[in-house]
């Protein structure tokens, strides 16, 4: 009974809810995934939207002696290959076009640090899907190899050969390699 | 052997295991081009962590509509069977509120729904009024129907009483939902006031068959609605059919 239900859920204090509260302190680490796999801010959302349903709906399933994160990643991962699939039936293909590319042109008063990590955007950017996918769990989110292969749905040594590809790439494209 | 991309970029991340480590050591130190190998795969990673440490601010809509879902969640689990509680949940059909689809178009009884009502008449006679629920059918339905029960009404409509509590006031209000025809669907939360009822809140929705979601917009409603009106937990079967009695 909903009325009643979430005046009673406000209510009740004794009951800690920390998935709930794990999962929206999370969001900024989940819309950053989503804008890594769409990169654009209004599919990001309605991804981390669509995670956050499928989470609740879950969340019996979620193991506590696991990593929520890595869990709410699979079921982003796995809610963006839906959609795509559902734009590649439709005949639509996802627009990028209007996502801004970092410019490696700033001014002259943009500091080398800045600078660097526009460029390091940029050449995220220009990497396949997958690579972005798999340098955002590990370099950013800290993920174990193992961890972004079950996130991925990929055995671990695809992981790391995308991993160690996409690396030695940027590291060519900013210049530090 | 020859050392591969992925175990230079394993030993850059400390992911081997010491003696695996110790052969990378002996090999880069051999060879420059190794060692530039393992600083570049190291150094990217450090560089993307820079690039994408601080994320970016969560816009507050969607922080609004994932804590709307996650009010709804622990609505549901509080509904759960559970010694002095009420099954909620077994009171109500299936298809709760929140996965009202999204189309639902949602009004709160803030004085605004006489020009709702206005409309719904003129398009469909409605039988409900602001001030008391005006239909013979609909207002009998309030003082008899138990929760958890759904009666067919004059005219092809049907009528479910889903749950009763009493607001903050101590004044007896049900939540029902009416479905004036078989598309169509009005959630409505009504107090009693004098002889008849007040209808305090109505969200009016398609059927709810469509399987969409619209946590966002309802919810809200809904728990605005709640915490304005400080409504009580849910009467058991045996209180409900003692207020209801005490109306007679």
């Amino acid at each position: 009974m909903l009325f009643l239900g979430v005046q009673q859920g406000l209510r009740d204090s004794a009951m800690p809810d920390t998935f709930s509260d794990d999962l929206i302190a999370l969001l900024p680490n989940l819309r950053r995934f989503a804008l890594s796999l769409c990169r654009r801010p209004d599919l990001a959302d309605d991804l981390v939207q669509i995670t956050a349903e499928r989470a609740f709906a879950a969340r019996d399933r979620f193991d506590p002696a696991t990593r929520l994160d890595a869990w709410l990643f699979r079921i982003l991962r796995n809610a963006w290959i839906d959609q795509t699939r559902r734009e590649r039936t439709r005949g639509e293909s996802i627009d990028i076009a209007e996502v801004p590319e970092a410019s490696v042109t700033d001014g002259p008063r943009q500091t080398e640090a800045h600078l660097m990590l526009r460029q390091t955007r940029a050449a995220m950017d220009a990497l396949p899907e997958e690579q972005r996918a798999v340098m955002l769990l590990v370099c950013v989110e800290e993920l174990s190899y193992r961890e972004a292969a079950e996130v991925l749905g990929i055995p671990i040594g695809t992981v790391m050969s995308r991993l160690a590809r996409a690396r030695l790439a940027l590291a060519e494209r900013v210049g530090i390699g | 052997m020859a050392i591969t991309d992925e175990t230079l970029m394993a030993y850059a991340d400390g992911a081997l295991d010491a003696e695996a480590a110790r052969e990378v050591e002996r090999a880069i130190a051999a060879d420059e081009a190794l060692a530039a190998r393992v600083a570049a795969l190291a150094e990217a990673r450090r560089a993307v962590k820079a690039a994408y440490a601080t994320p970016e601010p969560v816009p507050e809509a969607l922080r609004a509509r994932v804590q709307a879902l996650a009010a709804a969640d622990a609505a549901r689990r509080s509904a759960a069977p559970a010694g002095n509680v009420v099954d909620l949940a077994a009171r109500r059909r299936p298809a709760p509120l929140w996965k009202l689809p999204l189309a639902a178009s949602v009004a709160l009884a803030a004085g605004g729904l006489a020009g709702w009502f206005a409309a719904e008449q003129a398009r469909a006679p409605f039988g409900i009024g602001l001030t008391g629920l005006g239909d013979a059918a609909v207002v009998e339905a309030l003082g008899k129907i138990a929760s958890g029960e759904r009666v067919a009404l004059p005219g092809g409509a049907g009528f479910a009483a889903i749950a009763s509590f009493r607001d903050s006031d101590g004044v007896l209000c049900r939540e029902f939902e009416y479905d004036p025809d078989p598309a169509r669907t009005l959630v409505g939360v009504a107090c009693r006031a004098g002889d008849g009822w007040d209808l305090r809140l109505a969200v009016a929705a398609p059927a709810a068959d469509a399987g969409g979601y619209a946590p966002a917009s309802s919810l809200d409603t809904l728990e605005a609605f709640l915490a304005a009106t400080g409504a009580g937990p849910a009467l058991s079967a045996e209180e409900e059919r003692a207020a209801l009695e005490a109306l007679r």
